[in-house]
């Protein structure tokens, strides 16, 4: 794919979302394409991340929840519209991600996997445990963007959420910050030796990403209404892990696909409950991990070596 | 523009009471390729790490032209002109090869004309890379990597490059590969080498002067076919001696 085609992909996703608004879907598969956004903004984020600056965080679902959460402070206790929060939140969650780079400084190899499990874990029971702010497991509930069950205006924001995302992954993907990345992931200490700034590139990529995991859990807030604790389980983080691995990690349109093979999957299964959905999609993961190493997506570009091989960065 | 490098007495020790250099002189002229040789633990890895910058220097002086380098720090090197190929495989597999030669160059990067003239240039420096310029890094065979990483050491056109062992690990015909466009890195006369290898016949065919080391220290130095020529008298001595040539 050219670069040109990279940048006709956003203004598809926008165009689809409008145009998905106007053909008036069932609400069904309506919710299923605005919460696939949702996944894929974070599949996506964690993909730059892991899959291009090499950084295992597991804090990626974590920090979505505090999106989310932020969300309904700032529109419950703040009295802020939830169009403000959108804007506000990924600001305020990449503060955190940077918080969270700082330590990814100072830690190599498993440490920094470890310590993001941690974070994640304890922010999980402190949803749980503080419940005089949160309201424990009982959840929070915060009014949507419009009021009723009219979902044509989320089909437009998600598509224009999913455009806006490519646009930053483009950005990120084809510019310095992108080359510095694969860089630090390759041989950290080679890059390092070469004059490349290890602190600003690392926390250049742990804000980026996190300020979109911050959109995603700010869009997931106004959208949802109803906030729980369970959205923080390692189930989820497993599922976004799941999404960019069976995609393809490190792979520009990686999690893209690996959103629609689990979302179908998940679609077409629905019917035998949420427990068994996770074991189907636990044992496709296997395969893929042992048939297509690289995800779905290189298998597919070897198929078509000329067409597909610069999907790869 | 490259320059001569001039290593007097120097020492190095990673431990106080170790000492793996015992004050080695070295000169290699300006544009010329100079060898080092030795048996294992000479210190041959250790010297060319002395002069990168990072091992610890504990005495002596290194001149490059007219700068003495020996109190710079492994990045005040880069940028004093020294370019240092370590003997590890150290290309960014997953980047391409143009990408990695883009990183050669990263601490010029202000410089934007300079940088893309020498990413052309270098990408069309070695025959056996040129054709895959745009491909993964980490899928050529490890000759070819040890081009890249070459070839991305000389994107930044430093005065000194420094080769640790580049065809460690290679196959036999790797090592030829390797060895031809050394060659022909020698002949354009626009860089000057310090070459370390353990394989000593391909070394002395590219070198112009080879230094032998021997415990830390110089044992005997002089052109290339000269050395050629006693190479087996060299060779018999490193046996007689008790052990490895490690200094102790």
């Amino acid at each position: 794919m050219t670069k040109l085609t990279h940048h006709l992909v956003p203004l598809l996703f926008v165009a689809a979302g409008l145009g998905l608004s106007l053909i008036g879907l069932r609400p069904v598969v309506a919710d299923l394409l605005i919460l696939s956004v949702y996944y894929l903004l974070l599949a996506g984020s964690w993909n730059l991340l892991a899959g291009f600056a090499g950084q295992y965080s597991f804090a990626h679902i974590g920090l979505a929840t505090a999106g989310a959460y932020g969300t309904a402070a700032l529109v419950i206790a703040g009295g802020l519209s939830g169009w403000a929060t959108l804007v506000i939140m990924p600001l305020a969650v990449a503060l955190l991600g940077g918080g969270l780079g700082l330590v990814a400084l100072r830690v190599r190899g498993v440490q920094l996997p470890l310590i993001t499990f941690a974070f994640a874990g304890a922010f999980a029971v402190f949803l749980a445990a503080a419940s005089d702010i949160t309201n424990g497991s009982m959840g929070l509930q915060l009014p949507k963007l419009v009021p009723g069950f009219d979902r044509s205006l989320y089909l437009v924001l998600g598509g224009i959420l999913a455009g806006l995302f490519f646009i930053v992954q483009n950005w990120m993907i084809d510019g310095k910050l992108g080359l510095l990345m694969q860089a630090i992931r390759d041989n950290e200490d080679i890059a390092h030796g070469m004059g490349v700034g290890i602190f600003r590139v690392k926390i250049a990529a742990f804000m980026i990403t996190a300020a979109i995991a911050g959109l995603a859990g700010s869009f997931y807030a106004n959208y949802v209404g109803v906030l729980a604790p369970s959205m923080l389980s390692m189930g989820e983080m497993g599922y976004v892990v799941a999404m960019a691995v069976i995609g393809g990690l490190g792979y520009r349109y990686g999690p893209l696909i690996g959103v629609v093979i689990i979302r179908s999957i998940e679609y077409f299964v629905r019917g035998f409950g949420a427990e068994y959905t996770l074991v189907i999609i636990t044992g496709i993961a296997l395969l893929v991990v042992l048939f297509f190493r690289e995800g779905v997506i290189a298998y597919v570009s070897r198929l078509m070596p000329r067409q597909t091989a610069r999907w790869r960065s | 523009m490259s320059e001569a490098i001039t290593i007097k007495g120097l020492r190095v020790a990673y431990e106080s009471d170790i000492e793996i250099l015992r004050g080695v002189d070295m000169l290699g002229g300006a544009n010329t390729l100079t060898a080092i040789i030795g048996p294992n633990g000479a210190g041959k890895s250790t010297l060319l790490k002395g002069v990168a910058g990072v091992a610890p220097v504990t005495g002596g002086e290194i001149h490059l032209g007219g700068q003495r380098i020996e109190a710079l720090n492994a990045a005040q090197r880069v940028g004093a002109g020294v370019s240092f190929v370590p003997q590890e495989a150290s290309v960014f597999g997953q980047m391409t090869v143009l990408e990695n030669l883009r990183l050669g160059g990263w601490h010029r990067r202000k410089d934007k004309a300079w940088l893309e003239r020498r990413i052309a240039f270098c990408g069309d420096l070695f025959h056996s890379i040129k054709p895959h310029l745009e491909r993964r890094a980490g899928d050529l065979s490890g000759g070819q990597q040890k081009l890249v990483e070459i070839a991305r050491g000389l994107v930044g056109e430093p005065r000194l490059l420094l080769l640790d062992e580049p065809t460690a690990g290679l196959s036999p015909v790797m090592v030829r590969e390797v060895y031809r466009e050394i060659a022909r890195l020698k002949e354009s006369r626009s860089v000057t080498v310090l070459l370390v290898e353990q394989n000593v016949r391909e070394a002395l065919a590219v070198a112009d002067h080879v230094y032998v080391l021997a415990m830390g220290q110089n044992d005997t130095d002089g052109p290339a076919a000269e050395i050629a020529g006693r190479l087996d008298g060299i060779v018999r001595n490193w046996m007689s001696r008790e052990g490895s040539g490690m200094a102790s």
